[in-house]
Protein backbone atom coordinates (compact mmCIF):
# COMPACT_ATOMS: atom_id res chain seq x y z
CA UNK A 1 0.00 0.00 0.00
CA UNK A 2 2.72 2.44 0.91
CA UNK A 3 4.27 2.39 -2.58
CA UNK A 4 1.35 4.40 -3.92
CA UNK A 5 2.63 7.95 -4.26
CA UNK A 6 0.09 9.31 -6.72
CA UNK A 7 -3.52 8.34 -7.09
CA UNK A 8 -5.99 9.65 -9.61
CA UNK A 9 -9.79 9.40 -9.43
CA UNK A 10 -11.63 9.89 -12.69
CA UNK A 11 -15.03 11.33 -11.85
CA UNK A 12 -17.36 10.81 -14.77
CA UNK A 13 -20.80 10.93 -13.24
CA UNK A 14 -22.95 9.75 -10.33
CA UNK A 15 -22.71 9.80 -6.58
CA UNK A 16 -20.18 8.46 -4.10
CA UNK A 17 -17.05 10.41 -5.08
CA UNK A 18 -16.40 11.52 -1.50
CA UNK A 19 -16.82 7.97 -0.18
CA UNK A 20 -14.23 6.73 -2.65
CA UNK A 21 -11.84 9.57 -1.82
CA UNK A 22 -12.23 8.84 1.89
CA UNK A 23 -11.42 5.17 1.39
CA UNK A 24 -8.51 5.98 -0.93
CA UNK A 25 -7.08 8.26 1.77
CA UNK A 26 -7.54 5.51 4.35
CA UNK A 27 -5.73 2.94 2.21
CA UNK A 28 -2.99 5.22 0.95
CA UNK A 29 -2.53 7.96 3.54
CA UNK A 30 0.71 9.17 1.94
CA UNK A 31 -0.61 9.38 -1.59
CA UNK A 32 -1.19 12.61 -3.48
CA UNK A 33 -4.78 12.35 -4.68
CA UNK A 34 -5.92 14.07 -7.87
CA UNK A 35 -9.53 14.21 -8.99
CA UNK A 36 -10.13 14.47 -12.72
CA UNK A 37 -13.53 15.96 -13.22
CA UNK A 38 -15.55 17.69 -15.92
CA UNK A 39 -15.60 21.47 -15.55
CA UNK A 40 -19.34 21.62 -14.92
CA UNK A 41 -19.07 19.44 -11.82
CA UNK A 42 -17.81 21.54 -8.96
CA UNK A 43 -16.59 19.50 -6.02
CA UNK A 44 -18.48 20.02 -2.79
CA UNK A 45 -16.73 21.08 0.42
CA UNK A 46 -16.09 17.53 1.61
CA UNK A 47 -14.86 16.28 -1.78
CA UNK A 48 -12.56 19.27 -2.14
CA UNK A 49 -11.11 18.70 1.32
CA UNK A 50 -10.25 15.10 0.42
CA UNK A 51 -8.48 15.92 -2.87
CA UNK A 52 -4.97 17.35 -3.12
CA UNK A 53 -5.48 18.55 -6.67
CA UNK A 54 -8.27 18.86 -9.19
CA UNK A 55 -7.71 18.41 -12.91
CA UNK A 56 -10.68 20.01 -14.61
CA UNK A 57 -11.67 18.84 -18.06
CA UNK A 58 -13.57 20.97 -20.58
CA UNK A 59 -15.73 17.99 -21.59
CA UNK A 60 -17.85 15.41 -19.81
CA UNK A 61 -18.14 13.04 -22.78
CA UNK A 62 -15.58 11.58 -25.13
CA UNK A 63 -17.40 10.38 -28.25
CA UNK A 64 -15.59 8.19 -30.77
CA UNK A 65 -16.23 10.69 -33.57
CA UNK A 66 -14.16 13.27 -31.74
CA UNK A 67 -10.93 11.44 -30.96
CA UNK A 68 -9.18 14.73 -30.22
CA UNK A 69 -10.99 15.04 -26.90
CA UNK A 70 -9.94 11.62 -25.77
CA UNK A 71 -6.36 12.22 -26.93
CA UNK A 72 -6.10 15.41 -24.87
CA UNK A 73 -7.57 13.72 -21.84
CA UNK A 74 -5.23 10.74 -22.06
CA UNK A 75 -2.23 12.99 -22.55
CA UNK A 76 -3.06 14.90 -19.38
CA UNK A 77 -3.67 11.76 -17.37
CA UNK A 78 -0.46 10.12 -18.52
CA UNK A 79 1.52 13.24 -17.63
CA UNK A 80 0.43 12.80 -14.02
CA UNK A 81 2.11 9.35 -13.80
CA UNK A 82 -0.42 7.85 -11.42
CA UNK A 83 0.32 4.69 -9.46
CA UNK A 84 -3.37 4.02 -8.95
CA UNK A 85 -6.08 5.21 -11.32
CA UNK A 86 -9.65 4.79 -10.10
CA UNK A 87 -12.81 4.97 -12.19
CA UNK A 88 -16.35 5.11 -10.83
CA UNK A 89 -17.88 2.49 -13.17
CA UNK A 90 -16.58 -0.47 -15.16
CA UNK A 91 -18.15 0.73 -18.42
CA UNK A 92 -16.33 -0.05 -21.71
CA UNK A 93 -15.38 3.59 -22.26
CA UNK A 94 -13.94 3.99 -18.77
CA UNK A 95 -12.10 0.69 -19.14
CA UNK A 96 -10.46 2.06 -22.28
CA UNK A 97 -9.52 5.34 -20.61
CA UNK A 98 -8.09 3.44 -17.63
CA UNK A 99 -6.03 1.17 -19.89
CA UNK A 100 -4.49 4.25 -21.53
CA UNK A 101 -3.86 6.05 -18.23
CA UNK A 102 -0.37 4.57 -17.87
CA UNK A 103 -1.11 3.82 -14.21
CA UNK A 104 0.43 0.74 -12.63
CA UNK A 105 -2.89 -0.20 -11.08
CA UNK A 106 -5.97 0.89 -12.99
CA UNK A 107 -9.02 -0.05 -10.92
CA UNK A 108 -12.74 0.49 -10.82
CA UNK A 109 -14.31 1.10 -7.43
CA UNK A 110 -17.96 0.39 -7.97
CA UNK A 111 -20.80 1.90 -6.00
CA UNK A 112 -21.61 -1.56 -4.63
CA UNK A 113 -18.20 -1.67 -3.01
CA UNK A 114 -16.28 -3.91 -5.41
CA UNK A 115 -12.72 -3.15 -6.48
CA UNK A 116 -12.25 -4.45 -10.01
CA UNK A 117 -8.71 -4.53 -11.40
CA UNK A 118 -8.76 -3.19 -14.97
CA UNK A 119 -6.52 -4.04 -17.89
CA UNK A 120 -3.30 -2.03 -18.23
CA UNK A 121 -3.08 -2.21 -21.98
CA UNK A 122 -5.46 -1.25 -24.77
CA UNK A 123 -5.65 -4.77 -26.30
CA UNK A 124 -6.21 -6.18 -22.82
CA UNK A 125 -9.06 -3.75 -22.24
CA UNK A 126 -10.66 -4.55 -25.60
CA UNK A 127 -10.45 -8.27 -24.86
CA UNK A 128 -11.91 -7.80 -21.39
CA UNK A 129 -14.80 -5.72 -22.76
CA UNK A 130 -15.61 -8.25 -25.48
CA UNK A 131 -15.26 -11.20 -23.10
CA UNK A 132 -17.54 -9.70 -20.51
CA UNK A 133 -20.15 -8.71 -23.03
CA UNK A 134 -20.21 -12.22 -24.45
CA UNK A 135 -20.26 -13.87 -21.03
CA UNK A 136 -23.05 -11.57 -19.89
CA UNK A 137 -25.27 -12.22 -22.88
CA UNK A 138 -24.76 -15.97 -22.75
CA UNK A 139 -25.48 -16.01 -19.00
CA UNK A 140 -28.64 -14.02 -19.45
CA UNK A 141 -29.84 -16.29 -22.21
CA UNK A 142 -29.08 -19.35 -20.10
CA UNK A 143 -30.91 -18.02 -17.02
CA UNK A 144 -33.81 -16.72 -19.05
CA UNK A 145 -34.33 -20.26 -20.43
CA UNK A 146 -33.93 -21.80 -16.95
CA UNK A 147 -36.50 -19.49 -15.43
CA UNK A 148 -38.90 -19.70 -18.32
CA UNK A 149 -38.83 -23.44 -19.03
CA UNK A 150 -37.49 -25.13 -15.91
CA UNK A 151 -40.03 -24.42 -13.24
CA UNK A 152 -40.62 -25.20 -9.60
CA UNK A 153 -43.61 -27.56 -9.46
CA UNK A 154 -46.19 -25.47 -7.61
CA UNK A 155 -49.71 -26.59 -8.54
CA UNK A 156 -51.50 -23.68 -6.91
CA UNK A 157 -49.30 -20.92 -8.27
CA UNK A 158 -50.82 -18.32 -10.54
CA UNK A 159 -48.84 -17.89 -13.75
CA UNK A 160 -47.85 -14.28 -14.14
CA UNK A 161 -44.96 -14.78 -16.48
CA UNK A 162 -46.96 -13.66 -19.46
CA UNK A 163 -47.36 -10.03 -18.52
CA UNK A 164 -49.29 -9.14 -21.65
CA UNK A 165 -52.14 -11.60 -21.32
CA UNK A 166 -54.66 -12.38 -18.62
CA UNK A 167 -53.29 -14.05 -15.49
CA UNK A 168 -54.51 -17.64 -15.57
CA UNK A 169 -53.98 -20.42 -13.06
CA UNK A 170 -51.42 -23.00 -14.16
CA UNK A 171 -52.79 -26.33 -15.26
CA UNK B 1 -24.46 -20.79 27.07
CA UNK B 2 -22.38 -20.32 23.90
CA UNK B 3 -24.01 -18.57 20.99
CA UNK B 4 -22.28 -18.27 17.62
CA UNK B 5 -23.51 -15.33 15.56
CA UNK B 6 -22.97 -15.95 11.86
CA UNK B 7 -23.41 -12.93 9.65
CA UNK B 8 -22.54 -12.82 5.98
CA UNK B 9 -22.82 -9.05 5.60
CA UNK B 10 -21.28 -7.66 8.75
CA UNK B 11 -19.36 -4.40 8.52
CA UNK B 12 -18.31 -1.96 11.18
CA UNK B 13 -18.95 0.99 11.05
CA UNK B 14 -22.32 -0.34 9.99
CA UNK B 15 -23.76 0.31 6.53
CA UNK B 16 -27.31 -0.36 7.72
CA UNK B 17 -29.72 -1.30 10.48
CA UNK B 18 -29.11 -5.06 10.27
CA UNK B 19 -25.55 -4.71 11.51
CA UNK B 20 -26.61 -2.31 14.25
CA UNK B 21 -29.29 -4.76 15.38
CA UNK B 22 -26.86 -7.68 15.49
CA UNK B 23 -24.23 -5.63 17.29
CA UNK B 24 -26.62 -4.57 20.04
CA UNK B 25 -28.16 -8.02 20.41
CA UNK B 26 -24.69 -9.49 20.88
CA UNK B 27 -23.57 -6.77 23.27
CA UNK B 28 -26.71 -7.11 25.41
CA UNK B 29 -26.50 -10.91 25.52
CA UNK B 30 -22.86 -10.69 26.52
CA UNK B 31 -23.71 -8.27 29.31
CA UNK B 32 -26.39 -10.73 30.45
CA UNK B 33 -23.76 -13.43 30.88
CA UNK B 34 -24.00 -15.33 27.59
CA UNK B 35 -20.81 -16.37 25.83
CA UNK B 36 -21.14 -14.86 22.34
CA UNK B 37 -18.84 -14.78 19.32
CA UNK B 38 -19.26 -13.25 15.89
CA UNK B 39 -18.27 -15.11 12.72
CA UNK B 40 -18.29 -12.97 9.60
CA UNK B 41 -16.42 -12.81 6.30
CA UNK B 42 -14.09 -9.94 5.46
CA UNK B 43 -13.44 -9.22 1.80
CA UNK B 44 -10.16 -7.80 0.59
CA UNK B 45 -11.62 -6.76 -2.77
CA UNK B 46 -14.57 -4.75 -1.42
CA UNK B 47 -13.88 -1.16 -0.47
CA UNK B 48 -16.87 -0.16 1.61
CA UNK B 49 -18.60 -3.28 2.89
CA UNK B 50 -17.30 -6.49 4.44
CA UNK B 51 -14.72 -4.92 6.74
CA UNK B 52 -14.43 -4.79 10.50
CA UNK B 53 -11.70 -4.66 13.09
CA UNK B 54 -12.30 -7.35 15.75
CA UNK B 55 -10.33 -5.27 18.27
CA UNK B 56 -12.85 -2.45 17.90
CA UNK B 57 -15.82 -4.65 18.80
CA UNK B 58 -16.93 -5.20 22.41
CA UNK B 59 -17.37 -8.97 21.88
CA UNK B 60 -15.01 -11.58 20.41
CA UNK B 61 -15.14 -11.94 16.66
CA UNK B 62 -13.62 -14.31 14.12
CA UNK B 63 -13.13 -12.74 10.70
CA UNK B 64 -13.19 -15.20 7.82
CA UNK B 65 -10.99 -13.81 5.03
CA UNK B 66 -12.37 -14.04 1.50
CA UNK B 67 -11.96 -12.63 -1.96
CA UNK B 68 -15.41 -11.67 -3.21
CA UNK B 69 -14.61 -12.63 -6.78
CA UNK B 70 -13.95 -16.21 -5.66
CA UNK B 71 -16.79 -16.69 -3.18
CA UNK B 72 -19.13 -19.58 -3.72
CA UNK B 73 -21.82 -20.98 -1.43
CA UNK B 74 -19.70 -24.07 -0.82
CA UNK B 75 -16.54 -22.15 0.11
CA UNK B 76 -18.40 -19.77 2.36
CA UNK B 77 -20.31 -22.54 4.12
CA UNK B 78 -17.21 -24.68 4.57
CA UNK B 79 -15.34 -21.78 6.18
CA UNK B 80 -18.22 -21.02 8.53
CA UNK B 81 -18.69 -24.67 9.47
CA UNK B 82 -14.99 -25.14 10.21
CA UNK B 83 -14.77 -22.00 12.35
CA UNK B 84 -17.94 -22.85 14.24
CA UNK B 85 -16.96 -26.46 14.83
CA UNK B 86 -13.73 -25.18 16.39
CA UNK B 87 -15.72 -23.11 18.87
CA UNK B 88 -18.56 -25.60 19.53
CA UNK B 89 -21.47 -23.32 20.37
CA UNK B 90 -24.76 -24.45 21.94
CA UNK B 91 -26.81 -22.37 19.52
CA UNK B 92 -26.05 -20.86 16.11
CA UNK B 93 -27.69 -17.54 15.31
CA UNK B 94 -27.79 -16.80 11.59
CA UNK B 95 -27.93 -13.06 10.96
CA UNK B 96 -27.78 -11.13 7.71
CA UNK B 97 -27.13 -13.03 4.52
CA UNK B 98 -28.69 -12.70 1.12
CA UNK B 99 -29.07 -15.58 -1.30
CA UNK B 100 -26.39 -17.69 0.45
CA UNK B 101 -28.30 -17.81 3.73
CA UNK B 102 -30.28 -21.04 3.14
CA UNK B 103 -27.02 -22.79 2.21
CA UNK B 104 -25.44 -21.62 5.45
CA UNK B 105 -28.38 -22.95 7.47
CA UNK B 106 -27.88 -26.37 5.87
CA UNK B 107 -24.14 -26.17 6.48
CA UNK B 108 -24.80 -25.65 10.20
CA UNK B 109 -26.77 -28.87 10.36
CA UNK B 110 -26.67 -30.35 13.84
CA UNK B 111 -26.65 -27.06 15.71
CA UNK B 112 -29.91 -25.58 16.99
CA UNK B 113 -30.45 -22.57 14.72
CA UNK B 114 -32.11 -19.25 15.34
CA UNK B 115 -32.49 -17.35 12.10
CA UNK B 116 -33.01 -13.60 11.91
CA UNK B 117 -34.46 -11.87 8.86
CA UNK B 118 -33.88 -8.14 8.81
CA UNK B 119 -35.54 -7.32 5.52
CA UNK B 120 -37.79 -9.58 3.49
CA UNK B 121 -35.04 -11.95 2.33
CA UNK B 122 -37.31 -14.91 3.01
CA UNK B 123 -40.11 -13.53 0.87
CA UNK B 124 -38.64 -11.50 -1.98
CA UNK B 125 -36.09 -12.96 -4.37
CA UNK B 126 -35.94 -9.78 -6.44
CA UNK B 127 -34.27 -7.43 -3.94
CA UNK B 128 -35.71 -8.36 -0.50
CA UNK B 129 -37.89 -5.23 -0.48
CA UNK B 130 -41.24 -6.93 -1.13
CA UNK B 131 -42.11 -3.64 -2.75
CA UNK B 132 -43.28 -3.40 -6.31
CA UNK B 133 -44.92 -0.61 -8.29
CA UNK B 134 -45.33 1.61 -5.23
CA UNK B 135 -46.93 -0.96 -2.94
CA UNK B 136 -46.28 -4.08 -0.89
CA UNK B 137 -45.99 -7.05 -3.25
CA UNK B 138 -48.81 -9.58 -2.81
CA UNK B 139 -46.56 -12.47 -3.96
CA UNK B 140 -43.79 -14.13 -2.03
CA UNK B 141 -41.09 -16.62 -2.96
CA UNK B 142 -42.37 -19.26 -0.56
CA UNK B 143 -45.76 -19.48 -2.27
CA UNK B 144 -45.12 -18.23 -5.80
CA UNK B 145 -41.51 -19.17 -6.59
CA UNK B 146 -41.90 -19.09 -10.36
CA UNK B 147 -43.42 -15.63 -10.35
CA UNK B 148 -40.66 -14.43 -8.04
CA UNK B 149 -37.90 -16.02 -10.13
CA UNK B 150 -39.24 -14.26 -13.22
CA UNK B 151 -39.55 -11.01 -11.28
CA UNK B 152 -35.94 -11.30 -10.07
CA UNK B 153 -34.74 -11.97 -13.60
CA UNK B 154 -36.73 -8.96 -14.83
CA UNK B 155 -34.71 -6.78 -12.51
CA UNK B 156 -31.32 -8.42 -12.84
CA UNK B 157 -31.47 -9.59 -16.46
CA UNK B 158 -30.34 -6.37 -18.15
CA UNK B 159 -27.62 -6.07 -15.56
CA UNK B 160 -26.49 -9.68 -16.05
CA UNK B 161 -26.34 -9.23 -19.79
CA UNK B 162 -23.67 -6.52 -19.46
CA UNK B 163 -21.32 -9.01 -17.81
CA UNK B 164 -20.51 -6.44 -15.08
CA UNK B 165 -22.13 -8.05 -12.08
CA UNK B 166 -22.68 -6.32 -8.79
CA UNK B 167 -22.30 -8.34 -5.57
CA UNK B 168 -26.10 -8.78 -5.54
CA UNK B 169 -26.23 -10.01 -9.12
CA UNK B 170 -23.32 -12.38 -8.81
CA UNK B 171 -24.63 -13.76 -5.50
CA UNK B 172 -27.97 -14.39 -7.18
CA UNK B 173 -26.22 -16.59 -9.72
CA UNK B 174 -23.59 -18.19 -7.49
CA UNK B 175 -26.17 -19.24 -4.91
CA UNK B 176 -28.33 -20.89 -7.57
CA UNK B 177 -31.28 -18.76 -6.45
CA UNK B 178 -32.78 -18.79 -9.94
CA UNK B 179 -32.70 -22.57 -10.23
CA UNK B 180 -35.88 -24.53 -9.48
CA UNK B 181 -34.06 -26.55 -6.80
CA UNK B 182 -33.35 -23.46 -4.71
CA UNK B 183 -36.96 -23.31 -3.56
CA UNK B 184 -36.62 -26.68 -1.91
CA UNK B 185 -33.25 -25.70 -0.38
CA UNK B 186 -34.93 -22.57 0.91
CA UNK B 187 -38.04 -24.15 2.43
CA UNK B 188 -36.07 -27.01 3.98
CA UNK B 189 -33.68 -24.46 5.52
CA UNK B 190 -36.59 -22.58 7.06
CA UNK B 191 -38.04 -25.78 8.47
CA UNK B 192 -34.65 -26.60 10.04
CA UNK B 193 -34.59 -23.34 12.02
CA UNK B 194 -35.94 -23.81 15.51
CA UNK B 195 -36.86 -20.13 15.64
CA UNK B 196 -37.28 -17.57 12.86
CA UNK B 197 -37.20 -13.93 13.95
CA UNK B 198 -38.67 -11.25 11.72
CA UNK B 199 -39.45 -7.58 12.08
CA UNK B 200 -43.18 -7.24 11.72
CA UNK B 201 -46.48 -9.09 11.94
CA UNK B 202 -46.98 -9.29 8.17
CA UNK B 203 -43.67 -11.15 7.81
CA UNK B 204 -44.66 -13.59 10.59
CA UNK B 205 -47.96 -14.25 8.89
CA UNK B 206 -46.30 -15.14 5.60
CA UNK B 207 -43.55 -17.36 7.02
CA UNK B 208 -45.51 -19.13 9.77
CA UNK B 209 -46.47 -22.18 7.70
CA UNK B 210 -42.88 -22.88 6.69
CA UNK B 211 -41.02 -22.99 10.00
CA UNK B 212 -41.57 -24.45 13.47
CA UNK B 213 -41.83 -21.07 15.17
CA UNK B 214 -41.79 -17.47 13.92
CA UNK B 215 -41.94 -14.31 16.01
CA UNK B 216 -41.23 -10.59 16.02
CA UNK B 217 -38.40 -9.16 18.08
CA UNK B 218 -38.31 -5.37 17.89
CA UNK B 219 -35.10 -3.46 17.45
CA UNK B 220 -33.85 -1.20 20.19
CA UNK B 221 -31.08 1.05 21.41
CA UNK B 222 -28.55 1.04 24.24
CA UNK B 223 -29.79 4.00 26.19
CA UNK B 224 -26.49 4.54 27.96
CA UNK B 225 -24.96 5.25 24.54
CA UNK B 226 -27.21 8.30 24.39
CA UNK B 227 -25.84 9.71 27.64
CA UNK B 228 -25.40 12.48 28.37
CA UNK B 229 -29.02 12.96 27.44
CA UNK B 230 -29.35 16.49 26.13
CA UNK B 231 -33.00 17.57 26.22
CA UNK B 232 -34.16 19.67 23.33
CA UNK B 233 -33.53 23.32 24.12
CA UNK B 234 -35.01 26.37 22.48
CA UNK B 235 -32.63 27.83 19.94
CA UNK B 236 -31.50 31.46 19.96
CA UNK B 237 -33.44 33.61 17.46
CA UNK B 238 -30.51 33.80 15.04
CA UNK B 239 -29.69 30.10 15.31
CA UNK B 240 -31.06 27.77 12.64
CA UNK B 241 -33.02 24.68 13.65
CA UNK B 242 -31.64 21.37 12.46
CA UNK B 243 -33.72 18.81 10.54
CA UNK B 244 -31.74 15.58 10.48
CA UNK B 245 -32.06 12.66 8.11
CA UNK B 246 -29.99 9.79 9.44
CA UNK B 247 -29.23 6.42 7.84
CA UNK B 248 -28.39 5.44 4.26
CA UNK B 249 -29.60 8.61 2.63
CA UNK B 250 -28.13 7.60 -0.74
CA UNK B 251 -30.56 4.66 -0.90
CA UNK B 252 -33.53 5.82 -3.04
CA UNK B 253 -35.93 3.85 -0.81
CA UNK B 254 -35.07 6.13 2.09
CA UNK B 255 -36.78 9.02 0.33
CA UNK B 256 -34.14 11.74 0.40
CA UNK B 257 -35.79 13.31 -2.65
CA UNK B 258 -39.07 13.62 -0.70
CA UNK B 259 -37.26 15.51 2.04
CA UNK B 260 -35.40 17.66 -0.46
CA UNK B 261 -38.63 18.64 -2.24
CA UNK B 262 -40.31 19.36 1.08
CA UNK B 263 -37.43 21.51 2.28
CA UNK B 264 -37.17 23.33 -1.05
CA UNK B 265 -40.80 24.36 -0.52
CA UNK B 266 -40.09 25.16 3.12
CA UNK B 267 -37.15 27.35 2.09
CA UNK B 268 -39.56 29.60 0.20
CA UNK B 269 -41.45 30.32 3.43
CA UNK B 270 -38.64 30.48 5.94
CA UNK B 271 -34.87 30.38 6.35
CA UNK B 272 -34.49 29.40 9.99
CA UNK B 273 -33.62 25.75 9.34
CA UNK B 274 -30.86 23.60 7.95
CA UNK B 275 -31.07 20.01 6.73
CA UNK B 276 -28.31 17.63 7.81
CA UNK B 277 -27.97 14.34 6.02
CA UNK B 278 -25.69 11.45 6.92
CA UNK B 279 -24.31 11.12 3.42
CA UNK B 280 -21.37 12.35 1.45
CA UNK B 281 -23.04 13.80 -1.61
CA UNK B 282 -24.69 17.12 -2.10
CA UNK B 283 -27.40 16.63 -4.74
CA UNK B 284 -29.05 19.95 -3.85
CA UNK B 285 -26.36 22.62 -3.77
CA UNK B 286 -28.41 24.92 -1.55
CA UNK B 287 -27.25 26.68 1.61
CA UNK B 288 -29.90 24.89 3.69
CA UNK B 289 -28.55 21.43 2.80
CA UNK B 290 -25.46 20.02 4.45
CA UNK B 291 -24.09 16.49 3.94
CA UNK B 292 -22.46 15.41 7.19
CA UNK B 293 -20.48 12.48 5.85
CA UNK B 294 -20.56 8.79 6.68
CA UNK B 295 -20.17 8.67 10.44
CA UNK B 296 -19.50 6.10 13.12
CA UNK B 297 -22.33 5.49 15.63
CA UNK B 298 -21.00 8.03 18.15
CA UNK B 299 -20.81 10.63 15.41
CA UNK B 300 -24.44 9.93 14.50
CA UNK B 301 -25.54 10.19 18.13
CA UNK B 302 -23.83 13.55 18.30
CA UNK B 303 -25.89 14.67 15.31
CA UNK B 304 -29.09 13.56 17.07
CA UNK B 305 -28.11 15.67 20.08
CA UNK B 306 -27.72 18.73 17.89
CA UNK B 307 -30.87 18.07 15.85
CA UNK B 308 -34.31 19.55 16.53
CA UNK B 309 -36.36 17.23 14.32
CA UNK B 310 -35.54 13.85 12.79
CA UNK B 311 -37.14 13.22 9.40
CA UNK B 312 -37.62 9.67 8.05
CA UNK B 313 -39.24 10.01 4.62
CA UNK B 314 -38.89 6.32 3.59
CA UNK B 315 -40.93 5.38 0.54
CA UNK B 316 -40.91 1.60 1.02
CA UNK B 317 -42.34 -0.55 3.81
CA UNK B 318 -39.45 -0.28 6.25
CA UNK B 319 -39.39 -3.70 7.92
CA UNK B 320 -38.71 -1.98 11.22
CA UNK B 321 -37.36 1.61 11.33
CA UNK B 322 -34.50 1.67 13.79
CA UNK B 323 -33.68 5.31 13.06
CA UNK B 324 -36.99 6.33 14.67
CA UNK B 325 -36.06 4.48 17.86
CA UNK B 326 -32.59 6.05 17.87
CA UNK B 327 -34.11 9.50 17.52
CA UNK B 328 -36.50 8.78 20.40
CA UNK B 329 -33.62 7.62 22.58
CA UNK B 330 -31.92 10.95 21.91
CA UNK B 331 -35.15 12.68 22.87
CA UNK B 332 -35.94 14.09 19.46
CA UNK B 333 -39.36 14.20 17.75
CA UNK B 334 -39.71 12.19 14.56
CA UNK B 335 -41.57 13.07 11.39
CA UNK B 336 -41.88 9.86 9.39
CA UNK B 337 -43.81 8.44 6.48
CA UNK B 338 -46.71 6.14 7.32
CA UNK B 339 -45.06 2.89 6.19
CA UNK B 340 -44.05 -0.53 7.53
CA UNK B 341 -42.71 -0.62 11.07
CA UNK B 342 -42.40 3.17 11.32
CA UNK B 343 -46.13 3.63 11.72
CA UNK B 344 -46.03 1.44 14.83
CA UNK B 345 -43.08 3.24 16.42
CA UNK B 346 -44.06 6.88 15.92
CA UNK B 347 -47.07 7.98 17.96
CA UNK B 348 -48.66 10.88 16.08
CA UNK B 349 -49.07 13.99 18.21
CA UNK B 350 -47.14 12.39 21.06
CA UNK B 351 -43.63 11.60 19.80
CA UNK B 352 -43.85 13.09 16.33
CA UNK B 353 -45.99 12.99 13.23
CA UNK B 354 -46.71 10.70 10.30
CA UNK B 355 -47.30 11.77 6.70
CA UNK B 356 -48.40 9.79 3.68
CA UNK B 357 -45.79 7.95 1.63
CA UNK B 358 -43.98 10.23 -0.87
CA UNK B 359 -46.01 13.28 0.16
CA UNK B 360 -43.43 16.03 0.20
CA UNK B 361 -46.23 18.60 0.65
CA UNK B 362 -47.43 16.76 3.76
CA UNK B 363 -43.90 16.63 5.11
CA UNK B 364 -43.33 20.33 4.41
CA UNK B 365 -46.51 21.29 6.27
CA UNK B 366 -45.63 19.17 9.29
CA UNK B 367 -42.07 20.51 9.42
CA UNK B 368 -43.36 24.05 9.11
CA UNK B 369 -45.80 23.52 11.95
CA UNK B 370 -43.16 22.02 14.22
CA UNK B 371 -40.58 24.68 13.44
CA UNK B 372 -43.16 27.28 14.47
CA UNK B 373 -43.79 25.65 17.82
CA UNK B 374 -40.64 25.08 19.92
CA UNK B 375 -42.77 24.20 22.95
CA UNK B 376 -44.38 21.33 21.05
CA UNK B 377 -40.97 20.14 19.88
CA UNK B 378 -39.65 20.03 23.44
CA UNK B 379 -42.76 18.23 24.72
CA UNK B 380 -42.53 15.60 21.98
CA UNK B 381 -38.81 15.20 22.59
CA UNK B 382 -39.34 14.55 26.30
CA UNK B 383 -42.12 12.04 25.62
CA UNK B 384 -39.99 10.28 23.01
CA UNK B 385 -37.23 9.77 25.52
CA UNK B 386 -39.67 8.46 28.15
CA UNK B 387 -41.06 5.89 25.72
CA UNK B 388 -37.59 4.86 24.58
CA UNK B 389 -36.58 4.28 28.21
CA UNK B 390 -39.69 2.24 28.92
CA UNK B 391 -39.82 0.14 25.75
CA UNK B 392 -36.78 0.27 23.52
CA UNK B 393 -33.71 -0.27 25.66
CA UNK B 394 -31.72 -3.18 24.21
CA UNK B 395 -31.14 -4.65 27.62
CA UNK B 396 -34.87 -4.77 28.23
CA UNK B 397 -35.66 -6.13 24.76
CA UNK B 398 -33.02 -8.84 24.94
CA UNK B 399 -33.94 -9.83 28.50
CA UNK B 400 -37.59 -10.06 27.54
CA UNK B 401 -37.36 -11.84 24.21
CA UNK B 402 -34.16 -13.85 23.94
CA UNK B 403 -34.05 -16.20 26.98
CA UNK B 404 -37.35 -17.88 26.00
CA UNK B 405 -36.20 -18.07 22.37
CA UNK B 406 -32.86 -19.61 23.31
CA UNK B 407 -34.66 -22.07 25.55
CA UNK B 408 -36.99 -22.97 22.71
CA UNK B 409 -34.03 -23.45 20.37
CA UNK B 410 -32.37 -25.83 22.82
CA UNK B 411 -35.46 -27.95 23.41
Amino acid sequence: MSEVKKAGVFYSDGSGLAARLQELRRRHPEAHVTVITPQHHSLNELEASLADAVLEQPHAHYPIREPGRLRDLVRQIRAERFDVFVTMYPSPRLRLIASMSGARRPQCWTYESRIIPLARTLPGAVLAIAGRALKGRLSYLYWWCRVRFHRVPMPGEVDKLDRTGPRLPRR
Amino acid sequence: MRIAFCDMGFSWPPPGGAQVDLHHTMSALQRSGYDVRLFAPVYEDLWRHGHFDPAALPYPATPLPFVWEKVTAQRLCRAFRRAIDDWRPDVAFVGFGRYFKPHLIHALNGYPIICRYYMYEHLCLRNFWLFLEGQTCPNDYLRTPNVCRACALDLWGPHLSTGEWTPYGSELLRSGALTPGYHSVFTRALSKCRVVIVNNAMAVERVRDFCPYACVVPGGVTLSDYDPYVPLEEKAPNERKVILMSGRADDPLKGLDVLVHACAALAEWRSDFVVWVTGLDDPVGKPWYKPRGWLDPEGVRDLYRQADIVAIPSVWDEPYGLVAVEAMAAGRPVVASRVGGLQHIVRPGETGHLFERESSAGLALLLNRLLDDPGELRRMGRRSREIAEAEYDWRRIVDTHYPPLLERALQ
